[in-house]
């Protein structure tokens, strides 16, 4: 699968480095790396993506799978022990990284899974940017 | 027939999220705007559902600041004012992040000269949340967002515009 970074995931990738969520070397060893295996040929056939903790599909307001949308999830992350995770919509075998953030609690996640949905919809209407890819 | 039941029936909780809203003291041009997106994004519908069962002020505070990103980024657009994005490189990471933070910084200054976030919120319409998100974080600023400050603050268009405006 293609692994594309969109304008979403560098603007929440660039406020988790500046609030000293994510540190380089966290990125370089756990995170990037990871995200990465989404570039093989059949990713989720890994056996990491049927661990409901590390992959899962995406949930809107009332608990129902959103359609393309997922998550990736690291636990205990960095000194703060966040728990971070990677919103990615898959879309046509490609996979738009979306958001990156910590999930501080239930509320803030339903937060980010009604963006997510918003960022599905405009990626299917080609209304989206790219900033680079993996 | 029960699908457009059930729709009818999530666009008059919208509308009724609404009063509440304006009832909150939020901008009407902010309200508008969220119920326009609401009626063409499931998501945008969800989150004014979210500010509605909002636990607390922040979290209330933090919806608004959400919708206004959305509002802000979906008006962008809209409107072509999408310039040729650069493609990052990962090592560039750092340095953009700190032009970023720089550039705020120095117009927040200029906001604090004149009568601070509440007052700004006030000329633009825009939720105090979410210029309190804008000026703490080092997420790219929208070029909407800059020239309703720049209005705002008396400014030139060409005095606010930065290297990595979206």
């Amino acid at each position: 699968m293609r692994v594309l970074i969109t304008e979403w995931a560098l603007d929440s990738y660039l406020d988790l480095r500046h609030r000293n969520i994510l540190s380089t070397s966290d990125f370089k060893r756990k995170v990037r790396p990871d995200v990465e295996l989404l570039k093989l040929e059949m990713p989720l056939s890994h056996p990491k993506f049927s661990n409901p903790k590390f992959w899962g599909p995406a949930k809107d307001l009332n608990n129902r799978v959103i359609s393309k949308g997922f998550k990736m999830k690291w636990h205990n992350m960095g000194s703060g022990k966040f728990q971070l995770r990677l919103a990615i919509a898959v879309i046509k075998n490609s996979a738009f990284l979306c958001q990156g953030y910590v999930k501080q609690s239930e509320f803030v996640d339903r937060r980010e899974m009604a963006k997510l949905r918003i960022r599905i919809q405009d990626i299917e209407q080609g209304d989206f940017e790219l900033r680079g890819s993996l | 027939m029960k699908n457009s039941k059930k729709k009818a029936k999530e666009l008059v909780r919208i509308f009724e999220i609404a009063v509440a809203m304006r009832a909150a003291r939020l901008s009407p041009e902010f309200v508008v705007k969220s119920v326009r997106l609401a009626l063409d994004y499931d998501g945008a519908r969800e989150l004014m559902l979210l500010w509605a069962q909002a636990p607390s002020a922040q979290d209330c505070e933090d919806v608004e600041a959400d919708l206004q990103d959305e509002i802000d980024a979906h008006h962008s657009r809209s409107n072509l004012q999408r310039g040729k994005r650069k493609v990052v490189r990962f090592d560039d990471v750092e340095l953009i992040a700190k032009d970023i933070e720089g550039f705020k910084r120095h117009l927040r200054r200029i906001v604090d000269q004149q009568g601070g976030i509440s007052a700004l919120a006030h000329k633009t319409g825009i939720p105090q949340p979410s210029l309190s998100r804008f000026f703490n974080s080092v997420s790219v600023p929208r070029r909407v967002t800059l020239y309703k400050i720049a209005r705002a603050l008396g400014l030139r268009d060409d005095e606010i515009i930065t290297n990595w405006v979206a």
